[in-house]
């Protein structure tokens, strides 16, 4: 896997699932240091941030949805369906079928594949616009809310990744 | 641009060879399934009671679109704003989405929980656990569920495992008015014919712009058919400008002029005579009804409310001579605003039987819906468990409401609190948010005090702050039913209540939760039969469809989503109240109760206007909301995000403010701030606030930390001040403040 698509992959997970282990064996598979430093010795409260950041009883700051981020903000809105006709393209879908198709770990993770499979550019530059073009205010929101260096850090390398030339 | 297809899953499935990144992908999709076509499902809207019909369109387990359902008796194919923005609650961002604990003991709204997710299994093991030991420790009584008194299953929950304190918002609503009606005419009914009267009085209740569709659109239909509407309201409401004549009453009075309406229709014999003498036990307590009321004159009434004794009289002869009329009583208004609640309702009751239209063309009649078995008539339970143990409301010093088993939120803090401190072990909440509480600074304070609560609801509200562990509830759009018409109900029809779409998340109903602490806490309840297998509410759900016949199981019912029997409409000759068989003026029952008249007599509101605070406090419940629980809803939110001081421009002058300028309302229960909003629609002793705003919680996305709780000037009360007052139906007195008013 490319650096860019390893990188977009390891985000996507961690923007999944908040197992710390896990995110760590992951940041050695794939090549990601300055994630594996920003985890730490962090079990417990890796998670305690990702539910207050993502999941809240009491509200959630940062919804990880990019129907959430659209002008009238919800769930399941255009963008889910848009997210769940590409997948569907590619003979595959969420495994949690009750849980919203455009999840920024989702499409991250979706996105990685799509590089790692050799899409051609115009195929890249197409999902981008359709589905990354929010992630740079999400992760604004996430830097700003987070109490854990990893979030933070994987803010900053989610919006400096989706608002490179390069990718 | 052409996409190629590929499997990628394919290269997961090649095991050793495939690289960490497919592993990954492989761990978060599956094969694609076949897209669903869009389809068209029927459904009923949730959001309030009369529960219109709806037309779904939905695509791959996604909710497009709501309508109206043609044909339906309650929304006669229409929804309302808030039934079109149906679709928002299910897909709030801001939704609870899987079962968390707390892992920060110390619990406030400035706190933060530190949430974990933990799974249906632990969350459910623990409540069965802590309810389960408190109760062993304590007794029953020191389980506070504050929640309302169904689903069936919940029901059949609180009955197994003997729950005495249970409380909800009756007091808030319509607590008052069904006790009394089960009195003078039978039931409470939700009923009301306005197409066909020709008289509508309305005492402060703004139909129209409570958008409870159905009535709205009779009342319509009433002016249409040439029927004149009178309406008293301190403001000039929407539904005031609607009518033929308003009267802006004082505060609190209302009582005064139904009373004296009573005074004239019997003193000058207006009323419905054949209905009276046949079907009301006018007759065996006429003396003591004419004397009662010969006090309550027109020129004393106007005394009180400021409404021309000439005009009293006029309306009273016009309503008791036009044809069929009435005067209804619905919830919150009338009902529960003042401590006159009781007396008021019970008047109204008595204008409604003297103008002879109880099940009447015209009146308020009695639903015609089936009736649906319950769990414990298709699986009757074991014998339950006797119920012993203090009230922590104070309900017990309350017969009727006793009897009755719904209320008291007015009291709930201070029972906490002060009169049984510590009595309260473990507490569930469902679906209630201490902002709906009368003074919630206070609810705050009880439940901070609550060792263990569970809390279950859809969105996140403030009282989710003070959970140990937070249960995520499904939406009525995730949700299976049978649901009877009872609001518009000329004849009997029944529409599916069916999930659009799975479950969010991890949503559960409170129907799967009863289900599995019982379970867990008392089994034997929770068995098809002794020793049989557990109750399943799929295969419960299909008895109910079958049992009532409404087709072969619930998935049949779906498909046609809607049974309808029509038939002509016979008004009732015989009525069920309690203690015989005929519509009760005097109700023999209440005098054997301290507390209580046979007659409704003159009481003041609770606060009356002061040196120290001379103002009348109103609230009211914006058009666009739905109590306190929509505000977060964005396309409600944008109608109205925020609540303001409304007034008077006179007043605003005396007081030297000007509009947007804040303000402080201070009432002996506390003060809020707020930016003044000029209206000349309100009597100029008078400010009034929106209810549902003051959400303190910062993470509600959209309204989180706009606007002010209406309810932190309101006093709450004891059960022993309502018992004294003649409060006896339970009135929360939920308008009952009065306040000084205070440029900032």
């Amino acid at each position: 896997m490319t650096g860019t698509a390893a990188a977009c992959a390891f985000l996507g997970h961690a923007f999944l699932k908040p197992d710390a282990a896990a995110l760590s064996a992951l940041a050695e598979d794939l090549n990601q240091p300055e994630a594996r430093r920003a985890l730490g010795d962090s079990q417990g409260t890796l998670e305690v941030d990702y539910n207050r950041l993502f999941l809240n009883p009491g509200g959630t700051p940062c919804p990880p949805w990019q129907s959430a981020h659209a002008a009238e903000p919800r769930l399941m809105g255009a963008a889910h369906l848009s997210a769940l006709e590409w997948f569907r393209r590619y003979d595959v879908e969420p495994s949690a079928t009750n849980d919203p198709a455009d999840h920024v770990g989702l499409l991250l993770l979706f996105y990685a594949q799509l590089l790692d499979s050799g899409e051609d550019a115009e195929t890249l530059a197409l999902f981008r616009e359709q589905h990354l073009g929010w992630i740079p205010a999400f992760c604004d929101c996430v830097e700003q809310h987070t109490r854990h260096p990893f979030y933070r850090l994987a803010a900053v390398t989610a919006r400096s990744l989706v608002t490179s030339d390069h990718y | 641009m052409t996409l190629t297809r590929r499997n990628w899953l394919r290269l997961t499935a090649a095991g050793g060879a495939a690289l960490a990144g497919d592993k990954l992908f492989g761990a978060y999709f599956q094969p694609a399934q076949a897209a669903s076509d869009e389809k068209t499902l029927i459904t009923s809207c949730g959001i309030c009671s009369p529960a219109c019909g709806i037309k779904a369109t939905v695509k791959d387990s996604a909710i497009r679109f709501l309508e109206g359902l043609p044909g339906d008796q309650s929304g006669r194919g229409k929804l309302c704003g808030k039934g079109t923005a149906g679709a928002q609650f299910a897909y709030d961002p801001d939704r609870l989405k899987y079962p968390m604990k707390r892992t920060n003991p110390v619990k406030g709204l400035e706190e933060d929980p530190g949430w974990v997710r933990i799974t249906w299994q632990e969350a459910l093991d623990t409540i069965a656990q802590k309810f389960g030991a408190a109760k062993q420790q304590f007794g029953a009584e020191s389980l506070l569920f504050i929640t309302g008194g169904s689903p069936d299953v919940w029901a059949r929950y609180m009955n197994a495992i003997g729950i005495v304190n249970r409380i909800d918002h009756l007091d808030e609503c319509f607590l008052s008015d069904r006790i009394v009606q089960k009195y003078t005419v039978g039931s409470k009914s939700w009923c009301n014919d306005f197409e066909n009267s020709r008289y509508i009085l309305l005492f402060g209740w703004d139909i129209l712009a409570k958008t409870k569709l159905t009535y709205a659109q009779g009342i319509v239909d009433a002016k249409d058919n040439g029927a004149k509407v009178v309406c008293f309201n301190p403001q000039f409401s929407a539904t005031a400008r609607f009518s033929d004549e308003w009267y802006p009453i004082k505060p609190g009075t209302d009582l005064a002029v139904a009373l004296a309406m009573i005074n004239v229709i019997v003193t000058e014999n207006l009323y419905a005579k054949e209905f009276v003498d046949n079907y009301t036990n006018f007759g065996q307590y006429e003396k003591q009804i004419r004397e009662h009321f010969q006090q309550f004159t027109p020129q004393w009434a106007e005394k009180e409310s400021e409404i021309p004794a000439a005009a009293i009289e006029r309306i009273a002869r016009e309503f008791a001579t036009s044809g069929p009329a009435i005067v209804p009583a619905h919830k919150k208004t009338l009902c529960a605003n003042y401590q006159n609640g009781t007396q008021l309702v019970h008047a109204i009751s008595i204008l409604n039987i003297l103008a002879g239209t109880i099940d009447r063309p015209g009146g308020r009649y009695f639903s015609r819906a089936p009736s649906i078995a319950g769990v414990d008539a298709i699986y009757p339970p074991p014998a339950y468990p006797a119920k012993a143990g203090r009230r922590v409301d104070g309900k017990d010093k309350l017969p009727f409401v006793l009897e009755d088993g719904g209320g008291l939120f007015s009291t709930a803090a201070g029972g906490i609190l002060e009169k049984y401190p510590n009595m309260i072990q473990a507490c569930m909440i469902n679906a209630y948010t201490a902002v709906s509480f009368p003074n919630p600074p206070r609810m705050f304070e009880a439940l901070a005090s609550i060792p263990f609560t569970a809390v279950m609801d859809v969105i996140p509200t403030d009282t989710v702050s003070y959970a140990d562990i937070s249960l995520p509830s499904v939406t009525y759009l995730e949700s299976n039913d049978l649901v009877t018409r009872d609001y518009k109900a000329l004849y009997p029809q029944v529409v599916v209540r069916q999930a659009l779409i799975p479950p969010m998340f991890e949503a559960k109903s409170i129907g799967y939760v009863a289900l599995e602490l019982g379970k867990r806490m008392a089994p034997d309840y929770f068995k098809q039969a002794p020793g049989g297998d557990w109750i399943d509410l799929n295969v419960l759900l299909d008895e109910k469809t079958k049992r009532a016949g409404l087709g072969a199981n619930f998935a049949e019912f779906k498909t046609t989503g809607v049974y309808t029997k029509e038939q002509p409409f016979t008004p009732r000759t015989t009525f069920s109240v309690a203690g015989g068989t005929k519509c009760q003026i005097y109700v023999p029952q209440f005098t054997a109760a301290k507390g209580a008249d046979a007659l409704p007599v003159w009481r003041t509101k609770r606060d009356l206007p002061s040196a120290d605070y001379p103002y009348y406090y109103l609230t009211f419940i914006p058009a666009v909301h739905k109590r306190n629980s929509t505000q977060n809803n964005s396309i409600l939110n944008e109608m109205l995000p925020t609540n303001s001081a409304m007034m008077n421009p006179a007043l605003a002058q005396k007081l030297k403010v000007v509009e947007g300028q804040m303000v402080r309302l201070r009432s002996r229960a506390g003060a809020i701030e707020l930016p003044a909003h000029l209206t000349e629609t309100l009597r100029p002793d008078a400010v009034m606030v929106a209810h549902g705003f003051g959400h303190r919680s910062k993470l509600l996305t959209k309204a989180g930390g706009k606007g002010v709780r209406d309810g932190d000037i309101i006093a709450d009360q004891t059960a022993d001040e309502m018992f004294l007052a003649g409060n006896f139906g339970g009135s929360a007195c939920i308008m009952d403040a009065v306040v000084a008013i205070e440029p900032v």
